[in-house]
């Protein structure tokens, strides 16, 4: 049984740190705990955790350049079993849900993955996330605590950073890992980091488009449009055209953008499920019968080869009157 | 009696149908057939996860499968990519003359290339002055020392100038019974001597069909497949389930006809409404429906008895008679389901329809499976 | 080496119904490997074709998954045999129990290398339980693992992280939880379905895991139910393609989108 209210959160991403942050202090309204912030990195990381509005903060040091991320499982673990926390909201990318994974072995608790929303009933937390492929909302209850969730990008709304505020920052001692894998080299990925949760326009698109060579056209329409570029999860991981974080989908980018277009989108359900919530969604398919078409607000029935040109054409006439 | 498949069928044609889907969309065989190119990679991909190694001897690589499973295989193809079902029938005939008579060497050269990805064997056979009537064929096999000489005039070759090998069929002129002065010869078609000339089709556009010159094309006379004179009987004992092979790909054909004329029905809106909701356009999907489940009917059970090692002489060729005929008329009244659309290029039902039409003239036409069927009936009620 | 491959069976996803109180039905759904798992599959079998050894394929469900199509299924992608628990306890097993009777499975089977295990499983995703798996048996275990080379005592694997690619030597025995780029499944062919009803089949209970009793699920489910639809607008712009541009342009403009 938790011995307190408070929520854990851990990150090694600081911009989903925030938003976990923001997460938990919706929980702490409701059970009056403290949020605190497990952090791995420099002291400005650990200050950073404060402004982004953590009430205090766990620090666990920088990480050597030769360990791994996951080597801190047994620190966080120990952490967890000292303090006794109400919930560990963990940002999920592949490093948080290994984490999340291996926790939850440790203590003997559930780990409830991509929750898309907390709901309290009396003093139990229940999670809802999408399973079958997006098919279905389940909303599952923990029988152990402490519950500890993976939240990924996007779905909680980071309040913004405030300066000067007061909270402890404690610095907490390092558990040996039980085993090591040796670290023979960091690759930095192509593509730069982008930032689809927070863009307002996305341009999206799917295997309608031909080959690579193709998606000039798009990213063209895409700067016209001040948007961002993202994908479906076959461009981004089987063809390979797009960097992974520009895919979204069930395992990828939850968005919420004011103008979604799908261009040669078919709309299947999981990768619908990461853009359902846009505010106005645009699709562009040569078969009207396409999930995306029959899920959109406007939908232009035609070989995007003609289409595209012409919105380009038509987005530019309207920026030049 | 026990309509299901077995699960090993169940598992082989579902992994074929994922192939088809990954390496033979419907989108690459639109584009294939537009540009009148053979599917080549397509083919290979069949080799490469061992479709073509169905049937064929163990010994050169193949795995054994009986002939209801190839007819599953050639249905699946028809349905899903109708072009390669087409290739896969044809082969069947000389392929499988190759296995009965052919020698080890020739055996293990044709058969061994073949489940690699070779294309099927063509088929020499049909002349100018010889179609349903074979034996009038006059191409010429003059033994010289260790070799023989070819010459003649081929026609309706298809696949002749880009395969390695055609089975040439020449007739001994002294011989008094035509059906028994047939030879069957390998002729590759590198050989010096051979002339194609490309001929242009209503359909089957991905399939090259030829007329072929051979002039004193020389080839060893170790290249005799099976018995000198025996030729006729050689093809004609795999006839039957080249019919039966070209029939499964139609009824495949005729399934994705019907599928996309149901899908339209569903959709396509005219006075307010569905079509398929007016009882004119049920009656044509229910007559399609009827058809197609009794062309299935029909080729499975030929495909048993000839499992079962039963004679299917008149059987086989009223089986084709009615799948020719009907799968012409299921992929006709798809495209009058479909209207403009089916007659637009864009759409693959007018593919369909075009390549389904030969099936009525190759491989045998409507009129000789008649010719075979018919005495024969009436030979079988004089003995009762 | 040898491998132990951890498969999911269960309703294929793609089949759901939706019943008019909004809740789902899986009833009529086909049961199939799942897709990320036939990439775990694909990795194990790779691995005995250049480095030897041995790969088991393990599956745990409820009775239902002990089913003569099933099985072949699983054994003609190449795995030499397979170990099934089947218990209709196990249907909608949590991740907690999922992975304790895994562990449990592979412990039996002794003497293991390496486990693998797909991304996650088709139906669910939660992308957990060869994490779970890996941490019970006190063993290396990293998920993300988009390639896998063999030394001796040890492997090389390379994670696909979001930014980077991680490169480490991992000793053995380990658990790795691979991506879908590791491999592109091959198709089943007629000579592996022929093969596979002739591979050997190893059934343990629960009881012969020493857990008939001990397995508590950790998590309950609240409720289950179709996503609610989003109202669209739906509004189908016809037109030549630069009428059809100008005027979702303009449809756009009023939105306040641009």
């Amino acid at each position: 049984m938790a011995e307190n209210s408070d929520i854990f959160t851990f990150s090694e991403k600081p911009a989903l740190q925030a938003e976990l942050i923001s997460a938990a202090h919706m929980l702490t309204a409701h059970n009056s705990g403290q949020v605190i912030a497990l952090v791995l990195g420099p002291r400005s990381d650990a200050e950073l955790a404060l402004k982004q509005g953590a009430q205090q903060v766990l620090w666990l040091g920088e990480l050597p350049p030769d360990r791994l991320v996951e080597d801190t499982v047994l620190t966080i673990a120990a952490a967890i079993q000292s303090q006794q926390p109400f919930a560990v909201l963990i940002g999920a990318t592949a490093r948080g849900r290994a984490i999340a994974g291996r926790l939850s072995a440790r203590l003997g608790v559930a780990a409830l993955t991509d929750v898309l929303e907390f709901q309290w009933e009396k003093d139990d937390l229940l999670a809802r996330h999408m399973v079958f492929g997006g098919g279905a909302v389940r909303i599952d209850r923990p029988l152990t605590q402490p519950v500890i969730a993976t939240i990924g990008t996007g779905v909680f709304d980071a309040t913004p950073a405030k300066t000067g505020d007061a909270g402890a920052i404690k610095s907490i001692d390092w558990v040996d890992p039980a085993w090591q894998a040796k670290l023979i080299e960091r690759r930095a990925r192509g593509g730069g980091s982008v930032n689809l949760a927070a863009a307002k326009r996305v341009v999206c698109p799917g295997r309608g488009v031909a080959q690579q060579e193709d998606l000039a056209m798009i990213e063209e329409l895409a700067q016209t449009l001040s948007a961002e570029v993202a994908c479906t999860r076959p461009l981004a991981e089987g063809l390979g055209w797009l960097p992974r974080e520009r895919y979204i989908g069930i395992s990828g980018a939850m968005i919420k953008p004011d103008l979604y277009l799908g261009v040669g989108v078919s709309g299947q359900a999981q990768h619908t499920i990461g853009m359902s919530e846009s505010r106005v969604v645009v699709a562009i398919n040569k078969d009207r019968d396409a999930p995306l078409v029959t899920q959109s607000d406007y939908a232009i029935e035609g070989d995007l080869y003609q289409v595209v040109p012409a919105l380009i054409r038509a987005l530019k006439a309207r920026k030049g009157k | 009696m026990d309509f299901k498949w077995t699960e090993e069928q169940e598992l082989l044609i579902q992994s074929l149908e994922e192939l088809l889907q990954r390496e033979a969309p419907e989108s690459l065989m639109a584009e294939l057939d537009a540009k009148h190119e053979f599917p080549f990679k397509s083919w290979q991909a069949l080799a490469d996860n061992g479709i073509l190694a169905l049937g064929i001897p163990e010994e050169y690589g193949g795995v054994p499968a009986d002939i209801t499973t190839l007819t599953l295989v050639c249905e699946t193809l028809g349905k899903y990519a109708l072009p390669l079902g087409i290739i896969y029938s044809l082969g069947i005939i000389t392929i499988r003359d190759i296995i009965q008579f052919g020698s080890d060497e020739i055996k293990a050269e044709v058969l061994g290339g073949f489940v690699r990805g070779d294309l099927p064997v063509a088929l020499g056979i049909t002349e100018p002055q010889a179609g349903s009537d074979a034996a009038a064929m006059k191409a010429t096999a003059v033994i010289d020392g260790d070799d023989v000489i070819l010459n003649g005039q081929k026609m309706y070759c298809t696949l002749s100038k880009i395969t390695k090998y055609i089975l040439f069929m020449t007739r001994d002129s002294e011989g008094a019974n035509p059906y028994a002065s047939i030879s069957m010869w390998l002729l590759p078609s590198d050989t010096p001597g051979l002339r194609f000339n490309l001929l242009n089709k209503v359909g089957w556009w991905t399939v090259p069909t030829y007329e072929v010159f051979i002039e004193n094309a020389r080839v060893p006379s170790k290249n005799l497949v099976g018995q000198y004179n025996s030729g006729w009987p050689q093809l004609m004992a795999n006839f039957e389930i080249e019919r039966l092979a070209l029939c499964a790909a139609s009824v495949g054909a005729a399934e994705a006809a019907l599928d996309d004329s149901l899908s339209y029905a569903n959709r396509r809106v005219q006075f307010g409404n569905p079509i398929g909701s007016y009882q004119a356009v049920q009656h044509i999907l229910t007559d399609m429906a009827i058809k197609n489940e009794n062309m299935r009917n029909y080729i499975y059970k030929i495909a048993w008895m000839m499992d079962q090692g039963m004679s299917v002489r008149h059987e086989h060729a009223m089986c084709k008679l009615y799948v020719a005929r009907a799968a012409c008329e299921v992929t006709d009244s798809a495209m009058q389901i479909m209207g403009g659309l089916g007659y637009m290029m864009d759409h693959r039902v007018q593919r369909l329809w075009r390549d389904i039409r030969l099936m009525r003239i190759g491989g045998g036409t409507d009129e000789i499976m008649y010719n075979i069927a018919g005495p024969q009936l009436l030979k079988q009620a004089r003995k009762g | 080496m040898k491998i132990v491959v951890c498969a999911k069976l269960a309703p294929d996803a793609s089949d759901i119904e939706i019943r008019s109180d909004g809740t789902i039905s899986l009833e009529r759904a086909e049961w199939r490997i799942g897709s990320f798992d036939l990439q775990a599959i694909e990795a194990a079998v790779r691995l005995r074709e250049l480095h030897g050894g041995s790969v088991t394929a393990l599956s745990i469900g409820p009775l239902r998954i002990n089913n003569s199509k099933l099985r072949k299924d699983l054994l003609s992608r190449g795995p030499d045999d397979l170990v099934l628990v089947a218990d209709d306890t196990l249907a909608n097993a949590d991740t907690a129990v999922t992975a304790q009777v895994l562990a449990a499975a592979i412990q039996k089977i002794g003497a293991v290398d390496l486990v693998l295990t797909g991304e996650g499983s088709a139906d669910l995703y939660f992308q957990q339980a060869g994490l779970v798996v890996g941490e019970l048996l006190e063993l290396p275990v990293f998920n993300a693992v988009s390639r896998i080379d063999a030394n001796t005592g040890s492997l090389r694997i390379e994670r696909s992280l979001e930014d980077e690619t991680e490169v480490l030597e991992v000793p053995l025995p380990a658990v790795l939880a691979v991506t879908t780029d590791i491999h592109t499944p091959r198709l089943p062919n007629m000579k592996e379905i022929l093969l596979a009803a002739r591979k050997p089949v190893l059934e343990w209970s629960l009881t012969e895991l020493g857990m008939h009793d001990a397995i508590t699920p950790r998590v309950e489910t609240v409720s289950l139910k179709a996503p609610r639809p989003v109202e669209r607008k739906r509004i189908l712009i016809e037109g030549s393609p630069d009428e059809a541009a100008q005027a979702l342009v303009a449809h756009l403009n009023k939105e306040g989108v641009l």
